[in-house]
């Protein structure tokens, strides 16, 4: 018998990682279960009895090294690992008797998953300013030649490169938020 | 440089640091610390797994527990010098939080 599958599209922002395993564990209710992640944002479902799971993303790199010891320490806790897209790694368990299972067990360890996180993104803002800069000075210096046809289009692609960045910088805000907000409040 | 006033910045530990290292005098792997850490708090404190491999890579990069080896895919930790002077200290720290309220 073939295996009756679902591929979906889904796009959640990186704070929204606790929608994002609602909406798994909703799936898994519904007797559509994660197979696979692809990038981009690509969910890869297979079809069986619904089963009450409890979905969880982690956020870690991990080199080749160190993989085979992440792994095993969460299976052996009875987690099933499902895959990875960028750097967040999908886990499931079992509800068993209504006792919903954490990969995360106190607050600091939890909030240092966001803390990697916001550490990455920042690292990569960096990147994208720095680049960012680059290409507007370049820009000024060709708009201070002459206006031609080149000009115009450089001055397109940095305009659109400056939207991107901000965009980035919210989203780097709001995990930054998101760190805020955990830190309010207990586990 | 290695007195025990250096050691100060890493007190208060949390209580799966502490029960990480308390399980840890004998060496054991993941899943056992996972175990003996529930069996030692009296069943207060269940370790997931996340949160023991972080404390594990901080642990051992602090030296305060060290890789022994590997059996079956698992690494094997046990606590350091520097772990035991470092628990030892808590203890003292948690002896006189709970005298100072017994006593009243």
């Amino acid at each position: 018998m073939k295996a009756v599958t679902l591929q979906k599209l889904m796009w959640f922002w990186p704070w929204q990682d606790q929608k994002e395993e609602a909406w798994l564990e909703k799936m898994s209710e519904a007797g559509w279960h994660l197979n696979s992640v692809q990038l981009p944002c690509g969910y890869s479902f297979v079809k069986s009895e619904p089963v009450h799971y409890t979905y969880r993303l982690d956020y870690t790199r991990i080199d080749k090294s160190r993989r085979p010891e992440y792994l095993q320490i969460f299976q052996d806790a009875g987690w099933e690992y499902i895959g990875e897209m960028t750097n967040w790694q999908y886990w499931r368990k079992r509800v068993v008797n209504g006792q919903v299972p954490e990969i995360y067990t106190d607050k600091d360890s939890k909030l240092n998953k966001y803390k990697r996180l916001l550490g990455y993104m920042g690292f990569f803002l960096f990147f994208l300013l720095f680049i960012g800069f680059r290409i507007i000075y370049n820009a000024f210096d060709l708009y201070l030649g002459s206006l031609t046809l080149i000009t115009a289009m450089y001055w397109a692609v940095a305009i659109i490169y400056m939207v991107l960045i901000s965009i980035y910088v919210v989203v780097v805000i709001m995990v930054y938020r998101r760190i805020r907000q955990l830190k309010n409040k207990s586990i | 440089m290695t007195g025990p006033g250096n050691f100060e910045k890493y007190l208060p530990l949390t209580e799966s640091t502490f029960y990480i290292l308390a399980a840890l005098v004998e060496p054991m792997h993941g899943y056992g610390i996972m175990q003996k850490a529930e069996t030692l708090s009296e069943g207060t404190i269940k370790l997931g797994p996340g949160t023991l491999y972080g404390a594990l890579q901080m642990l051992e990069k602090e030296s305060l527990i060290v890789k022994l080896g590997e059996v079956e895919r698992r690494k094997i930790y046990e606590i350091t010098d520097k772990g035991r002077t470092i628990l030892n200290m808590q203890v003292k720290r948690l002896e006189i939080m709970a005298r100072c309220v017994q006593a009243k």
